[in-house]
């Protein structure tokens, strides 16, 4: 897992190649700590090539905090697979959701 | 009936008997001869009495007393009468009832009716009779009979028997003329047989057959609720329905072979509010058989599972609905299910009338009875399995159906070319990732030319989401294993999996609300989502069957 403060955001890069039911408790318990102080978060998931609904179950919750606290997070560089399910649920109706990172780190500076 | 309402009249009997009975309990109490209606106390209220009470004497060859009423009843006066010689008194055809029970009425009570000879219309008597005892306990004893004009009563109820086997008949009539459809032709695909035993009371069962192209055949088989001619007439209206939103639809889409959702929901517009307001419904299965594309596409509203006996696996299965019965809603919005067909399997679609028959025990035929008989016959052709289960099934229930049976059998005989792969997996979520590659190395290889990319990544969370889902939620008494199959033709692509488990309903069309972060309720949404058909169909032994099928037909590569 990589944790890193890039300009006004937290950037973190699961290195989950599956973010599934059999991985999405142990993400939940090692991203929603760190991420519980950031004011601005940005989810690169370039390492993860598959998300199920219980991926996107502990995507969710991040995503819930975060907001909840009145933080900002936002996704980038999603693989085409991961794209295809986040289309399929319209997740952009909660978050920006950015092909590459540099989108993301400027959306962070806004 | 003079003076006395019907209704009082077994009241009244029941009185003089009792009367009787405690008379004669008196008379022997007291050593009296005879029983003393003449007397003057009792006189008036024997000839009150719209019956007449007797007195026969033990060998029957005499009356010792008879009250008013006795001489019109019988024609006779009675000491012109003989219970041991009735010829030209009582009907023939009723001597020997009379006869056996008079002799039995030295012993025991009995209620016999007879018809007494009065020119062209009998009357009918009832005679309920009362051994009395004579001087002494060993005494013979005398017959003490109360008889009563039961004419108007017989008639009618001779009426009602003939009103009720011509209702019968007719709705039976109804049902083969009208109800009961025959396939036009012979289609080669197909060795297809039917029948239908009617039971006493005319079931509303309902089968029909539309004919859709050389290798095409639609097929219906429904059930109203309710019997007689009602349901017979409720049957004629919904083959009706469904033929006229067959024709509606074909004209207005310029195709032979309109959805078979479609076909549903235009028989639905055309018969569903009248049915509500008749208070009535139907079930029904409407299904397509389709061997060129070796499919069979169906909608079914609450009927009986269908039964598929798939000869790859050697196993049967169930084809379940989700739709209610035709005439519970105002309109639904219909289900549509596809299930891969090939050369060797057999659908057996039946009425309730088979698995609701009972043995002498009381105890149902029932779905696994059936599934298990259909599977061990599974070699046999279509007509000649529908007379073994037939036979089986008449057996169980002792030679009697109380309702009507109607089945409908079609084996497979020709289809498309398929590739097939499969593997096997221990059941547990240790084998998610395994079964997850499976899948997606068998739709690279089958599908990337054939789909979108997008599309076939949807393929692969929905197949990815249904193993989880099933290693969540069925788990194993004891370590078993589950395969994994996937079957592709010119036209289709399934994604199987075969596991032990419960059964439960996957549709979820309707997606969760993101914006209210939901805990869950994803995995069903997106598999019904990517996928144009999902069954699960429970098999023998706790088995059940996964098919998640695309018709990659509908589906144009971006």
């Amino acid at each position: 897992m990589a944790i890193e403060t890039t300009g006004a955001a937290l950037v973190m890069t699961p290195e989950f190649k599956h973010l599934d039911i059999l991985s999405s408790k142990e993400f939940t318990e090692r991203f929603g700590p760190a991420a519980k102080d950031a004011r601005t978060v940005i989810l690169d998931l370039s390492q993860v090539e598959f998300v199920d609904s219980s991926g996107l179950g502990g995507l969710l919750n991040l995503v819930r905090d975060t907001l909840g606290r009145g933080g900002r997070i936002s996704i980038c560089c999603p693989q085409p697979s991961v794209k295809v399910l986040f289309r399929m649920v319209q997740l952009a109706k909660l978050v920006p959701i950015f092909d590459g990172k540099d989108a993301a780190l400027a959306w962070a500076e806004e | 009936m003079n003076g006395v309402p019907p209704v009082l009249i077994p009241i009244l009997a029941a009185a003089v008997s009792a009367a009787l009975g405690a008379l004669a309990a008196t008379l022997a109490a007291r050593r009296v001869s005879l029983l003393p209606l003449d007397r003057p106390e009792f006189r008036d209220f024997a000839a009150s009495l719209d019956g007449a009470v007797a007195l026969i004497s033990p060998d029957l060859e005499t009356v010792l007393y008879a009250s008013p009423r006795f001489e019109p009843l019988f024609g006779s006066r009675p000491d012109r009468i003989s219970f041991r010689r009735l010829d030209g008194i009582v009907h023939e055809e009723d001597l020997e009832a009379l006869d056996t029970a008079l002799s039995a009425g030295r012993v025991r009570p009995f209620d016999v009716e007879f018809r007494i000879r009065t020119g062209n219309d009998p009357r009918w008597l009832r005679m309920r009779g009362f051994p009395v005892a004579g001087k002494g306990r060993s005494a013979v004893r005398r017959i003490a009979v109360w008889v009563e004009d039961r004419s108007l009563r017989k008639t009618d109820e001779l009426r009602l028997v003939e009103a009720l086997d011509y209702e019968v008949a007719v709705g039976a009539r109804i049902q083969q003329a009208l109800l009961l459809g025959r396939p036009e032709r012979a289609y080669p695909g197909f060795d297809l047989a039917s029948m239908t035993l009617p039971s006493q009371k005319i079931d509303g069962d309902f089968m029909d057959f539309f004919d859709g192209g050389p290798e095409v055949l639609d097929l219906m088989l429904g059930d109203v609720m309710g019997k007689g001619v009602p349901a017979a007439l409720t049957g004629a209206a919904a083959c009706n329905a469904f033929f006229r939103a067959r024709l509606a639809l074909a004209e207005g889409t310029g195709t032979a072979l309109p959805p078979v959702r479609d076909i549903v929901r235009g028989a639905e517009e055309r018969i569903a509010g009248k049915l509500m307001d008749l208070r009535t419904f139907f079930t029904l299965v409407y299904g397509r058989l389709d061997g060129k594309r070796g499919l069979y596409r169906y909608v079914d509203c609450g009927h009986t599972s269908v039964l598929h006996f798939e000869r790859k696996t050697g196993r049967c299965w169930r084809l379940k609905g989700a739709n209610a019965p035709v005439g519970f809603l105002p309109e639904q919005d219909y289900v549509e299910y596809a299930v891969p067909l090939s050369p060797g399997d057999l659908l057996f679609l039946y009425s309730d009338g088979i698995t609701e028959a009972e043995n002498s025990e009381g105890e149902r035929f029932g779905e696994d009875r059936l599934m298990k008989l259909v599977g061990a016959h599974s070699g046999l052709d279509a007509a000649a399995l529908l007379e073994k289960v037939k036979h089986i099934a008449f057996a169980y229930a002792g030679g009697d159906f109380k309702d009507d049976v109607t089945a409908l059998t079609v084996r497979v005989a020709s289809g498309p070319a398929v590739r097939t792969a499969r593997r096997g997996f221990p059941q547990s979520m240790e084998s998610l990732r395994a079964v997850r590659d499976f899948y997606r190395a068998c739709a690279l290889r089958a599908l990337s030319e054939r789909l979108s990319s997008e599309d076939l990544d949807a393929l692969l969370i929905a197949t990815g989401e249904a193993a989880a889902n099933i290693f969540r939620h069925s788990v194993p008494d004891r370590p078993s294993d589950c395969t994994a199959a996937f079957r592709v033709s010119d036209s289709w692509a399934a994604f199987y999996l075969y596991y032990r488990g419960a059964d439960y309903e996957w549709q979820e069309p309707t997606a969760p609300n993101i914006e209210s972060f939901p805990a869950g309720g994803y995995g069903l949404y997106l598999i019904n989502e990517a996928m144009d058909s999902v069954t699960v169909s429970p098999g023998e032994d706790g088995e059940v069957r996964l098919c998640m099928l695309v018709d990659l037909a509908s589906r144009v590569r971006a």
